[in-house]
C-alpha cells in the first residue's frame, strides 16, 4: 500500500520514571511491593502519581502496599511496529485493582486471543524485560 | 448568547505546499512557502504580519519565518501546546489577538517533514524529570509506545461499552478514501478502498488496523486571519471564525487519559463542543458538514458523539448509514481526511472548511454557511466553527 518502507522503530524510553513522584512505584518494586500513593488528608489512593491529591488539596502522602490483584478494564494487543525489549504481540492492560486504581502493565501468559475485558489477573513482580525492576499482569486471582 | 469573540476575526487567506511523502526541501522552507500562498492569497504581504500562532511539534520558529518573509515586527507568537489536539487552538488565538487589537494580521502555520524526516508514527519518548516525561516514562516503559496503542487501548473500551465493531469503524475509513479518490491533491488520489481492504488490513494495535491509522506526510499549510472588518475588503469571500476554543478536562492526559470512568476519548470534545455552540449561537444540527480530527478513523465516532451529532454509543449507526459522506446528512472529512489526503496535523482539515466555505472544494457540499472542525482527541484539544458571512 505504502510505497515507501518504513524505518526500523527503535524504542525509545527504557528506563523508568526516577523523578520524584514516580520513583517510590519502582523502589517498591525493587523489594517485592506494589505500592500506590496514598493521601495523608483524605486517604484517597491515587494513579498515576503526583505531588497534590485533587480531592483535598493535600500535598502529604504515603507509599501504601495493596492487593495485587484486579480485573480487566481495557487492554490492547500491540503488534507493529516491534518495540525492543517487548516481544511481538505484545499485550498491554488498564486494570481496576481490587482497592479502586486502576493500573496499567503488561501482560504474560495469556495469548492475544484470550485477552478479554474483566478478565481476572494479578500483579507478579520481577525483572521483566529491563535491566530494573518491574512487573507484569497474569492470569488469576 | 452570542460569545465576545465570536465573528470578530475572519480567515482572509489561506495556503499549502503540496503534500508528499518526501518534499525534497527544509521544513522552514515548507514553511514560508505557504505562508507567502497565504498572503498573497489575501492580497497582502509579510509586512502586513505582525502576529504568529503556531503549535508544539512545529520545528519552526516564529522570528526564522518571519527573517525568511521579509516581515519586520512581530507583537504576538504564540505556540498552543499538545501538537495535534492544537490544532484549532491558532485561530482561537489568532482571534483573541485581532478582537482585542494586539494583532492587525496574524498567521497560522503548520509545516513538517513527518513522513521524510522525524516520523511521527514511531515509538514516543521523552527523557528527563519533568511532569510529562515522567508521566510518558510511566506508560511507555510498559511497552505502550506508540499513538496507534494508546489510541487502541481507548477504543477497545469504547466497542465494549457500545458494541461497536471493527467494521463499524471500516465506515470512516471508506468514506475518508472515497472523498480522497476524487481530490487531486490527496495521496491517495484515485484509489478508494472497499470495507474489505479495511477488514483485511493488517492489524497494528488491537483492535486498530493499518487502514484506520492516518498517514505521514510532509507539507504545509498557513492562514491570514484578521479582523472579519477588513477581510471584507481583502480578496477573498471571508471565512468567519464564529467560534474557537480549547478543552481539556481533569483527568485528560496525552493519548492515555485512562484514569477517568469513561476513557473513550470523549471529555474534552464534549467540553468544546458546549463552548463552540455557546460561542456561536448555533446547534450541530447548524452544520452543513464536519472535519473531524482522524489521526485514528475509529476516533471519529466518539467526536460525532461528543459534538452532538448522534446520541452516545449511537455513531456506528450513524457512519452505517451514509450520513457521514458526501450526499449525506453530515459530510465529514470531504478532502479525504488525514486518512486519505494527508496527515498535516489537522490544518489541512481547517483549509477544507476554508474551501467549502468559499465554494471551491473539489467534492463541494451545496449551501454551506457552517462548518465545525476538531483537532485530535484524546489529548487536550481545540475546535472551530467557521462560517460565511452572515
Amino acid at each position: 500500500m505504502y510505497a515507501e518502507a518504513g524505518t526500523p522503530a527503535q524504542a525509545k524510553q527504557t528506563s523508568y520514571p526516577a523523578g520524584r513522584d514516580f520513583a517510590f512505584f519502582f523502589e517498591g518494586l525493587a523489594e517485592g511491593r506494589l505500592l500506590v500513593q496514598r493521601c495523608h488528608g483524605c486517604g484517597t489512593l491515587r494513579n498515576p502519581p503526583g505531588p497534590m491529591c485533587g480531592e483535598c488539596g493535600s500535598l502529604g502522602w504515603v507509599p501504601v502496599d495493596v492487593q495485587p490483584h484486579g480485573t480487566v478494564f481495557s487492554y490492547t494487543v500491540h503488534r507493529h511496529p516491534p518495540i525492543p525489549p517487548f516481544a511481538t504481540p505484545h499485550v498491554v492492560a488498564l486494570v481496576d485493582m481490587a482497592d479502586g486504581f486502576r493500573l496499567l502493565g503488561p501482560v504474560s501468559g495469556i495469548a492475544p486471543e484470550d485477552m478479554a475485558i474483566g478478565l481476572p489477573v494479578r500483579v507478579e513482580i520481577g525483572r521483566f524485560e529491563h535491566p530494573f525492576p518491574s512487573f507484569r499482569f497474569v492470569e488469576g486471582a | 448568547m452570542m460569545g465576545g469573540l465570536s465573528g470578530k476575526a475572519a480567515i482572509a487567506g489561506m495556503g499549502a505546499t503540496e503534500f508528499s511523502k518526501n518534499s525534497g526541501r527544509s521544513e522552514l522552507q515548507l514553511a514560508v512557502e505557504a505562508i507567502s500562498i497565504a498572503l498573497a492569497d489575501a492580497g497582502l504581504t509579510a509586512a502586513d504580519v505582525d502576529g504568529m500562532a503556531t503549535f508544539t511539534m512545529d520545528n519552526n520558529p516564529e522570528n526564522e519565518v518571519m527573517r525568511n518573509l521579509g516581515g519586520s515586527d512581530l507583537n504576538f507568537f504564540t505556540r498552543v501546546h499538545y501538537g495535534g489536539g492544537a490544532a484549532c487552538a491558532p485561530l482561537q488565538q489568532a482571534a483573541m489577538a485581532v478582537a482585542t487589537g494586539v494583532c492587525k494580521a496574524v498567521v497560522c502555520y503548520r509545516a513538517m517533514n513527518e513522513r521524510s524526516e522525524a516520523r511521527l508514527g514511531g515509538p514516543v519518548g521523552l527523557g528527563g524529570f519533568g511532569a510529562e516525561a515522567q508521566l510518558v516514562s510511566y506508560h511507555t516503559v510498559h511497552g505502550l509506545q506508540t499513538a496507534a496503542a494508546m489510541m487502541a487501548m481507548s477504543m477497545r473500551r469504547y466497542m465494549h461499552e457500545t458494541g461497536a465493531t471493527s467494521r463499524d469503524f471500516a465506515h470512516v475509513s471508506v468514506t475518508a478514501r472515497h472523498h480522497a479518490a476524487t481530490n487531486p491533491n490527496a495521496y491517495f488520489y484515485g484509489k478508494p478502498i472497499t470495507i474489505e481492504d479495511h477488514q483485511n488490513s493488517r492489524p497494528i494495535a488491537d483492535p486498530l488496523r493499518l487502514l484506520d491509522c492516518c498517514q505521514e506526510s510532509d507539507g504545509a499549510v498557513a492562514f491570514v486571519v484578521t479582523s472579519a472588518e477588513r477581510a471584507r475588503d481583502l480578496k477573498q469571500r471571508p471565512v468567519i471564525i464564529r467560534a474557537a476554543a480549547q478543552g481539556a478536562t481533569r483527568d485528560t492526559q496525552q493519548l492515555t487519559s485512562y484514569y477517568r470512568p469513561d476513557i473513550s476519548p470523549t471529555d474534552e470534545v464534549r467540553l468544546i463542543g458546549d463552548q463552540l455552540y455557546a460561542m456561536a449561537g448555533l446547534a450541530p444540527a447548524d452544520m452543513q458538514l464536519a472535519i473531524l480530527y482522524d489521526h485514528f478513523g475509529p476516533a471519529v465516532l466518539p467526536q460525532l458523539e461528543g459534538y452532538g451529532f448522534c446520541k452516545p454509543g449511537e455513531a456506528k449507526d450513524f457512519v452505517k448509514d451514509g450520513n457521514i459522506a458526501v450526499g449525506g446528512t453530515l459530510p465529514v472529512n470531504t478532502h479525504g481526511g488525514q486518512l486519505g489526503e494527508a496527515y498535516i496535523h489537522g490544518m489541512n482539515g481547517i483549509a477544507e472548511a476554508v474551501r467549502q466555505l468559499r465554494g471551491t472544494a473539489v467534492n463541494q457540499v451545496s449551501d454551506v454557511h457552517n462548518v465545525l472542525v476538531s483537532a485530535g482527541n484524546g489529548l487536550p484539544s481545540s475546535g472551530a466553527i467557521l462560517s460565511t458571512l452572515p
